[in-house]
């Protein structure tokens, strides 16, 4: 990498993600410490994850000399890619709790889906790059819809409700930035929630559980509905200041499961109380913030889009967890970018993070 | 398409992006704002809300049985001590086979197999089988359990008073009942002091395993503060012990109703011991008939009798209505109110001195001195050493006496109180009058409970002695003594005599009132014996009262072969020097000196011990001024010196114990 690259790192994301990630392995410890104790590795969790996260950082120094730009020729043998990926973990995709979404290689167990976002954000942003102004009819629409749609159908089956949603929001978040005929988006909109109730029967029963609990949690307070009950009290008994780390008692004694992935907010409210909690959304903040600047000045429509896909996916994550663990949103199982425990989110954020650095790197003012 | 025109394109596309990237980050904003408002809300204002749930759901109100107060005896002896025991219980919904389980339960835990059968018959989840198993009952269930992979048996800890020395003390302690409430003697005098608690913590424990998090363990109060006070009694168990061992004795020779005797420190107003008989065990107290659980000492009133006299006498020597040398004539009876007073034999003594009258107890010379004093002094003086209204003793029940109003004495009335009849007293009423006497004069108010400690053995509160008033002078004081050490010397007392000591002390025998109160049964007496030794320093004051005896009823001749027997040990155990002869100051000196060293040289006889268990044989070697060293539990099989061997004071003497059957 070149000095004239190195000026143009953009330093302040990289503060905002390496800020969450030490807090991430921080607070990945105090949730899964106690529990740990029994098998003699406290931090085991922590060990792993900060192992992948340097792995991963490393790997994406190494990526900086590539140009983005690349990416776009690969766009469809990447989709190809991806729908094979997510096939064969249809066939030899291993199952726990209740769904089929991990494939095992070595001693990783992988997630595909979490992959398969980022390539299908890269697809996308290559095939839209020259539609710009172009999605005014539903003819215009269809194939992209069509095209999405495939691997979204599939991540649906595994069943993953959640990543297929991040699908939705990456697809919405894309074409709105293409200048998508609003009406369109609008009365696409409205058809998906004419066909709800046709869609509603082709929901698993503890999906529809999960809606119902989100409408009212006490529908089944130990089943179901015990995951938000939990999380809310974790996160409201950490108060303004919070318990402190490593002093929360709702998250870290297991009366919240998943406490350190896709609830790990919770534990953050309850141990580091409103103000932590703050600090950690405006961490997000800072990223979503630059991830929007870099798509505006990226040097050409597919950078540009390709940072739109990037930001819309993680700005839904942040929104949809968080809203998950305090209430206002459904149960649907996506982590926390960045905070959750898990190899395949956390690779998936941190190359999506060097794609926007990456971005950044080859702004206008270079071709100049 | 040319590159310019392609980039021309490109610009004003992405102008176009750029413009739409504007308007979804106004959106995203909004939701960010959105979040931050929804968990602020949690946490700041529902945050309250949710800590209560917590401590809910993630905590267990764990309730601590604070067990009931021990109480101790003037050494820390433990007289009465809680236990916390295992209780068995069976859950009836989970028993697949009674009948199975009462045949293989049953022989573990002695217990009939119908009693099991009934106990799953009740039915629901929860029925006691047994309480207070003991350990190797305990292990042999625990392994059923284990075997037989029984999930319906289970044990619930229960807290049992225990009293490891059995009838010692009985009446003094009291005993409890269910609910934990002090039904007698200490236990419901201080029961609100030393009751124990059910208190109740909170405790945060693990979802899955219960686990109490480490801070709340560090946290979490133990048995402190307020509760579980420990009471410190003045009782010395092992003068406790020899009066107890003596009044056994004393039952078994005269066959009375009852027994009852009382230790005080004169100076103090201490009880060292109190006793009486027939008597129970608090530990099985509801296997007793009721009778028999009443402190005599205090709520049993009786006509002192002659050990009156030495009220009297106090009162007529400070009233300087008689003097020790004043002679009498002693008609053998005299006639008052047309009321027959007598002496015990019924005979003149002739010519007599008042030092005679007390030394032989003559009932004429009181009766005349009872004339001469008259009703207000009678009863002014019987005030003054604290007769007719309780003491204030710690303990429950304790009654008042009974005086004549002196307004309302006829003559007959005056010369029967002057002979302790006719007015009722409590044997301690009377022992703390006695001690008034050996006291210099000065009445002390009795008490028993020498402090009381909290959980952490901080002190609570700690009786001091306390002066009542003083009776009488100084000076008549030591003339009244030397009165009375002549009844030991050389009179009526003669039988309360110990070797080598200097004793004081007045014998009873009063006609027993008939319970309606009208007069007197015949041939019902009851014999006592009052005294104080040494007479030089007294350090202890003795009352014995034998309620009815069987065959001889005079207190010289039962009550004070009792008090001699109790005065020898009680001296000895409480290293008091024997007195040299008074005539022979310079001797004394001597005897002074080296006292230590005779107390090294004297000897004791071993007692024989096979038999008893640790404790009575612990108190029964101390009684005899040795010490014991246990081997094994159980009831004594064999000891390492033989019985009636003559060792030094204080050896040590190995007791081998086996456990029972």
């Amino acid at each position: 990498m070149n000095k004239r690259l190195l000026r143009r790192t953009d330093f302040t994301l990289i503060f905002a993600v390496g800020a969450i990630i030490i807090l991430s392995l921080v607070i990945i410890g105090s949730a899964t410490h106690i529990n740990e104790a029994a098998s003699g590795q406290r931090f085991a969790f922590v060990e792993r994850q900060g192992f992948f996260a340097v792995l991963n950082i490393a790997l994406a120094a190494f990526f900086m000399n590539f140009d983005y730009k690349m990416l776009q020729r690969y766009g469809n043998r990447l989709y190809i890619f991806n729908l094979i990926l997510l096939i064969a973990v249809m066939l030899i995709g291993h199952s726990a709790l209740g769904a089929q979404r991990w494939i095992q290689i070595g001693p990783v167990t992988l997630q595909p889906s979490e992959f398969a976002k980022l390539i299908m954000i890269v697809s996308l942003a290559s095939m839209l790059e020259d539609k710009v102004g172009k999605l005014n009819t539903l003819h215009d629409l269809l194939p992209i819809a069509l095209y999405v749609g495939i691997p979204f159908i599939l991540v649906l089956k595994q069943p993953d409700l959640g990543t297929s949603l991040v699908f939705i929001a990456i697809f919405i978040g894309m074409i709105f930035a293409c200048g998508v005929n609003l009406k369109l988006l609008g009365g696409l909109f409205a058809a998906g929630v004419a066909c709800a109730p046709i869609l509603w029967h082709f929901l698993k029963d503890y999906q529809k559980m999960r809606i119902m609990v989100f409408l009212d949690p006490n529908v089944d307070p130990l089943g179901s509905g015990y995951h938000i009950i939990q999380s809310k009290i974790a996160i409201g008994s950490g108060m303004l200041f919070g318990k402190g780390l490593f002093g929360g008692t709702q998250s870290q004694l297991n009366f919240l499961p998943e406490n350190h992935t896709d609830f790990i907010f919770a534990v953050v409210g309850e141990e580091l109380g409103f103000l932590g909690a703050a600090v950690l959304l405006l961490l997000y903040l800072v990223v979503l913030w630059r991830g929007i600047m870099i798509a505006r000045d990226a040097s050409d429509t597919f950078g540009m889009l390709l940072a739109v896909g990037i930001t819309s996916m993680l700005a839904f994550h942040v929104l949809v967890n968080i809203g998950m663990t305090t209430g206002i949103m459904p149960v649907t199982g996506i982590p926390l970018p960045l905070m959750s425990y898990g190899v395949s989110s956390l690779t998936t954020n941190i190359m999506s993070i060097a794609i926007l650095l990456n971005i950044h790197m080859k702004k206008q003012k270079l071709l100049f | 398409m040319d590159m310019e025109r392609r980039r021309e394109l490109g610009k004003a596309e992405q102008k176009k992006v750029s413009a739409h990237i504007g308007i979804g980050a106004f959106i995203l904003w909004l939701g960010l704002f959105v979040i931050t408002v929804r968990y602020g809300w949690l946490q700041l204002v529902q945050g309250d809300a949710m800590e209560t749930r917590i401590r809910m759901e993630s905590g267990e109100e764990l309730v601590n049985p604070t067990p009931r107060g021990p109480i101790l005896d003037r050494n820390g002896r433990e007289l009465a001590v809680s236990l916390m025991l295992k209780s068995l219980f069976v859950d009836p919904n989970n028993v697949q086979n009674p009948q199975e389980l009462a045949s293989k339960l049953a022989p573990l835990i002695n217990l009939p197999e119908q009693k099991i059968l009934d106990a799953v018959a009740q039915g629901g989840g929860f029925v006691w089988v047994k309480h207070y198993l003991s350990t190797d009952e305990v292990q042999a269930v625990k392994k059923l359990i284990r075997d037989e992979g029984y999930n319906c048996l289970g044990f619930n800890d229960e807290l049992k008073r225990s009293y490891p020395n059995n009838l010692l003390a009985a009446n003094v302690l009291g005993f409890v009942g269910t609910d934990d409430v002090g039904l007698d003697g200490i236990e419901q005098a201080f029961d609100k002091l030393i009751k124990g608690s059910r208190e109740e913590t909170f405790v945060q424990t693990d979802n899955y395993h219960g686990f109490p998090i480490l801070s709340s363990i560090f946290s979490k109060r133990r048995y402190e503060g307020d509760q579980c006070k420990t009471i410190q009694l003045t009782i010395d168990s092992t003068a406790q012990f020899i009066v107890e061992q003596a009044l056994d004795e004393a039952m078994l020779e005269t066959s009375p109703e009852s027994v009852t005797a009382i230790v005080m420190r004169p100076k103090t107003g201490e009880i060292l011991a109190m006793a009486s008989r027939p008597s129970y065990d608090p530990n099985k107290f509801d296997e007793y008939p009721a009778e028999v659980w009443k402190n005599h000492a205090v709520s049993v009133i009786y006509e002192p009798g002659s050990t009156f006299k030495s009220i009297v006498a106090a009162a007529a020597l400070q009233e300087k209505i008689v003097t020790p040398n004043q002679v009498f004539h002693d008609p053998g009876y005299v006639m008052v109110s047309e009321r027959r007073i007598q002496n015990w034999n019924g005979e003149s003594f002739g010519m007599v001195t008042f030092t005679d009258i007390v030394k032989h107890s003559l009932n004429t010379g009181f009766a005349q001195v009872g004339l001469d004093l008259g009703s207000n002094k009678l009863t002014e003086y019987a005030k003054l050493f604290g007769f007719g209204e309780p003491t204030g003793i710690e303990l429950p029940g304790e009654e008042s006496g009974i005086l004549f109003d002196p307004d309302d004495m006829r003559d007959s009335d005056m010369a029967t109180m002057a002979i302790g009849q006719s007015i009722a007293v409590t044997p301690l009423q009377l022992v703390t009058a006695m001690s008034a006497i050996a006291n210099d004069g000065i009445l002390m108010k009795p008490h028993i409970v020498k402090s009381v400690y909290n959980a952490d053995g901080s002190v609570y509160s700690e009786t001091k002695p306390q002066q009542v008033r003083r009776a009488i002078e100084s000076v008549t004081d030591k003339t009244l003594v030397g009165l009375l050490e002549q009844v030991v010397a050389t009179g009526g007392g003669a039988k309360a005599q110990v070797k080598g000591y200097r004793i004081a002390g007045k014998t009873g025998t009063a006609e027993k009132a008939r319970h309606d109160g009208a007069g007197y049964m015949d041939g019902h007496y009851i014999a006592s014996f009052c005294g104080f030794a040494p007479v030089e320093d007294p350090e202890i004051c003795l009352l014995v009262v034998i309620d009815d005896p069987l065959g001889i009823y005079y207190g010289g001749q039962i009550a004070a072969p009792v008090a001699s027997r109790i005065f020898s040990q009680l001296l000895r155990h409480l290293q008091i020097e024997p007195s040299s002869d008074p005539f022979q100051g310079s001797e004394k000196d001597n005897v002074k000196s080296d006292g230590s060293q005779s107390a090294e040289m004297q000897r004791v006889v071993v007692p024989e011990v096979s038999g008893l268990d640790a404790a009575e044989a612990s108190l029964q070697l101390e009684a005899a001024g040795l010490k014991m060293r246990a081997d094994g539990h159980g009831i004594a099989v064999g000891q390492d010196v033989e019985p009636n061997t003559v060792v030094p004071r204080g050896s040590v003497v190995v007791v081998k114990f086996e456990p029972k059957g």
